[in-house]
């Protein structure tokens, strides 16, 4: 476990409605270290990021996580008629963050390689673009914790190497679930969990 | 902020919600100038203006749903854990729009065009009449503006008495001539009563049906505290609309339910309503007892052929309660957002 953890979960059990996803789950996350979960299908991955995004609540056990999260879901939502650097730069301007709202949204957009692409509307991106401004979307703002819920959908091998290429350089603590063999253990070398289904 | 209210704005007006608007504008006017559509008068065209506010309320529902659709509440909740600043702007650039709109809606009221002669007459309402043996009660509608008068017409059976005058229950007395109207000049404390009484003359018959309460039109000068008027009336409807739509209520339930609540404002019930114990009696009483609970704050939306009965009527306490009736609002916007993070 790492020391003085930024993500922390002691017996954690989650539930989606009445339903058990995830029971006495032991987690830690220190700063600046990429971790990967890997479940099946089912497993509470999904879940799991929500809840260290702080939008679920455990449903026993405890979790520890920092106020300034970047999220990355499996399933993205976007305004289809914005353009990625307006909406981006809106976000910023959302978390009233240091520095100006367009920098923060420009620098986000260019470590993902698409800055050009960032004046169309969202609607007409493609599917790899679109998973490219969900990451951008996560890193925006600095945040002290990244949750990437299957970050490698949809991506081309120049996304997948623009995000292990952040993951180098900025070293945030990340926080990466995915199935096993879609390619994240070269995102993060460090294997949390192995999550299973629950019962 | 200003980028958040921006993209707000341009959200809330689309393509064609500015041309839209300005059409609209003309078309009220000149519908409120044409003697043969309109009545002719500023409160008709106020009446066709309030529609823009209104149409905002639904406007505002329709942007809390369709961001909800595209993943704002997840933003939010992720980047602004205080939960003010996006309903902030969003309320900020309805309120904006709403009043950049009245703005533009006072320039046709300058225009001679609708400036027509009936503007400078007045809005009357009748009186209901209840007789006893020695008086005649009037029975005077709420609110009554302290400048309005009472027209009387008396009917004579037998050739009436020289120097006729007409003595109220006070003591108040006016000289009277015979087979004309009479105008009855409210004063201060008739006009907080319910009730004017009048003693009754011997051999002389109250004409109910001209008897009636009569006020002065507001003049093109009262255009900008009108606008005003519906300006500060929509505010609460719009934090409302913001609440009931980012809360999850479908964008037309939740226009229509802000609009529902400000119908009950604006609605002056009766003294005494009488109702029976019918389901519906039961929902008119309930009615009847939220807008009696709501600040009185009709004066606000004088639109309208009678809008003289309720120009200035709202005293400023019941503005000060309505708007802070809307920062509740926002206030319970921000609250809703942590429940359903509990909840979740």
């Amino acid at each position: 476990m790492a020391e003085d953890p930024i993500l922390a979960a002691e017996a954690l059990t989650l539930r989606r409605g009445r339903r058990e996803v995830c029971r006495g789950l032991d987690l830690a996350l220190g700063a600046g270290q990429a971790g990967l979960v890997l479940g099946a299908n089912g497993s509470g991955k999904s879940s799991l990021a929500l809840a260290a995004a702080g939008l679920l609540a455990p449903a026993a056990g405890k979790l520890r996580r920092p106020d300034r999260v970047g999220y990355a879901p499996q399933e993205p939502r976007f305004p289809e008629r914005h353009a990625p650097l307006g909406y981006l730069a809106e976000l910023a301007e959302l978390a009233g963050g240091p520095g100006p709202a367009l920098a923060q949204a420009e620098r986000a957009l260019r470590g993902f390689g698409m800055l050009e692409e960032g004046r169309r509307p969202i609607g007409e991106l493609s599917r790899g673009w679109r998973q490219r401004l969900n990451l951008a979307r996560a890193w925006l703002g600095e945040p002290e914790l990244l949750v990437l819920d299957e970050p490698q959908t949809a991506l081309d091998p120049p996304g997948m190497d623009a995000l292990r290429r952040l993951l180098e350089q900025d070293r945030p603590a990340a926080l990466i679930l995915a199935p096993p063999g879609t390619g994240c253990e070269q995102l993060a070398p460090e294997l949390l969990r192995l999550v299973e289904p629950a019962s | 902020m200003s980028r958040l209210i921006r993209a707000a704005l341009r959200e809330l007006l689309g393509r064609w919600g500015g041309p839209a608007a300005i059409a609209w504008i003309l078309l009220a006017a000149g519908a409120a100038a044409d003697a043969a559509l309109g009545s002719g008068s500023l409160g008709e065209y106020l009446a066709l203006v309030s529609a823009l506010p209104a149409a905002l309320v639904f406007r505002v529902a329709w942007l809390a749903e369709r961001r909800r659709r595209e993943g704002w509440d997840m933003e939010e909740r992720l980047r602004d854990p205080g939960g003010w600043r996006l309903p902030s702007a969003e309320l900020g650039a309805v309120g904006l729009l709403a009043a950049l709109l009245l703005a533009l809606a006072w320039l046709p009221a300058l225009t001679p065009g609708l400036q027509p002669a009936k503007d400078q007459g007045s809005s009357a309402r009748a009186i209901e009449l209840r007789l006893s043996p020695d008086e005649w009660r009037l029975q005077l509608p709420a609110p009554c503006p302290p400048e309005g008068r009472i027209e009387i017409l008396l009917e004579w059976l037998e050739p009436p008495p020289p120097d006729l005058v007409l003595t109220s229950a006070r003591g108040r007395v006016e000289p009277l001539e015979a087979g004309r109207l009479l105008h009855w000049q409210l004063d201060e404390q008739e006009a907080s009563e319910d009730e004017l009484v009048l003693l009754r003359l011997p051999g002389a018959r109250l004409n109910p049906e001209w008897l009636r309460l009569v006020v002065p039109r507001p003049g093109l000068g009262a255009t900008p505290w009108l606008l005003l008027g519906q300006l500060l009336f929509s505010l609460p409807l719009f934090a409302l609309a913001l609440l009931l739509g980012r809360a999850g209520v479908r964008a037309g339930l939740a226009g229509l339910g802000a609009l529902g609540f400000g119908g009950l404002a604006a609605w002056t019930p009766p003294a005494a309503p009488t109702l029976d114990s019918s389901p519906a009696g039961w929902l008119a009483r309930a009615l009847v007892a939220v807008a009696d609970l709501l600040p009185p704050v009709e004066g606000l939306l004088a639109t309208g052929p009678d809008a003289g009965f309720r120009y200035g009527q709202s005293p400023l306490w019941a503005v000060a309660l309505w708007l802070l009736l809307g920062a509740l609002a926002l206030f319970l916007t921000r609250r809703g957002r942590r429940s359903r993070r509990r909840e979740r």
